[in-house]
């Protein structure tokens, strides 16, 4: 009786070895929509992403009142 | 979709908004709204304030942050979200079926629907809980998937103009009189937020309240 005991009771305790990952892995999924042009892709920049990011990093410099007005 | 190799060899365009320097005008949204003409009832961008009213209220102008780990574009059943090269998060209109999980996804609230709320009897176009259009949201002024020659008129409905194809960055940020709400690839934002703290320093005697109202050294001189 005592042996059966200790058998259920170390299963039980065991039970708690068997805990797998709740947590659902998320997939990225596949974008299924029209294929994107990229900003540069225009006879504005000549399809250059150089040109278009100095531009663009040229433009954001005139958020910074310091270096507008020199001071 | 871009792979996360790409996306951190290259820009990341984002926004910061200098919470010392929003003074609530509400002139970011206008110009979205005017720029895009986005339908009545819907905000791409709405200025939020906290303690309002009170000596020391801060207020943030908030939009579509261009999660770099957007939980949008996660929960999307229909997978339209994607991240262009410089890291804006767009969405293919065609595509959203609307069902508004990145509604409650988006922790900024950015998600709107547009479209057919409203037009029933004693609906609002602001309710949420009425048949629903296809997901509205700042686009950084980037438009939608293609057109980068910003020349059709279907991709302007959809999606609002296109500056970043014309080389120009997010009209609220272009707008902002105070200079609060900056736009443009990530590096270079935090780069003039960065110079602009050492300068001023940071914190309520800094800037703001205080600075307008009158410090503690110059209390009562304007009595």
């Amino acid at each position: 009786m005592r042996a059966a005991l200790t058998l259920w009771l170390l299963a039980c305790i065991l039970t708690g070895c068997g805990e797998y990952k709740q947590s659902v892995a998320y997939q990225d999924g596949t974008y299924q929509g029209k294929t994107d042009q990229r900003h540069w892709d225009n006879v504005r920049f000549q399809h250059d992403k150089a040109t278009w990011a100095s531009a663009i990093n040229a433009r954001a410099q005139r958020q910074n009142e310091y270096r507008r007005t020199g001071d | 979709m871009e792979t996360t190799e790409t996306l951190e060899t290259s820009e990341r365009m984002k926004f910061i908004c200098d919470v010392e320097r929003c003074i609530e005008c509400n002139a970011c949204v206008t110009a979205c709204k005017n720029e895009h003409e986005v339908p009545w009832g819907i905000n791409r961008r709405r200025v939020i304030t906290m303690n309002d009213g009170q000596p020391g209220e801060k207020s943030v102008s908030v939009a579509c942050m261009h999660c770099s780990d957007a939980p949008c574009m996660a929960v999307c059943p229909v997978n339209c979200f994607f991240k262009t090269e410089n890291g804006v998060v767009l969405h293919d209109k065609d595509i959203c079926i609307g069902c508004g999980y990145c509604s409650y996804a988006c922790p900024f609230g950015a998600p709107q629907f547009p479209g057919s709320a409203g037009k029933g009897p004693g609906e609002s176009a602001t309710d949420f809980f009425v048949a629903r259009g296809k997901m509205d949201k700042c686009t950084f002024c980037a438009g939608g998937p293609g057109d980068a020659e910003n020349t059709s008129e279907e991709e302007f409905e959809k999606y609002g103009r296109n500056r970043l194809a014309e080389g120009k960055l997010p009209l609220c940020a272009e707008m902002c009189s105070t200079k609060s709400l900056l736009a443009g690839d990530g590096n270079v934002i935090s780069g003039i937020l960065e110079e602009r703290v050492k300068n001023r320093g940071y914190g309520d005697h800094k800037w703001g309240w205080d600075m307008a109202y009158g410090r503690p050294e110059n209390a009562g001189a304007d009595k």
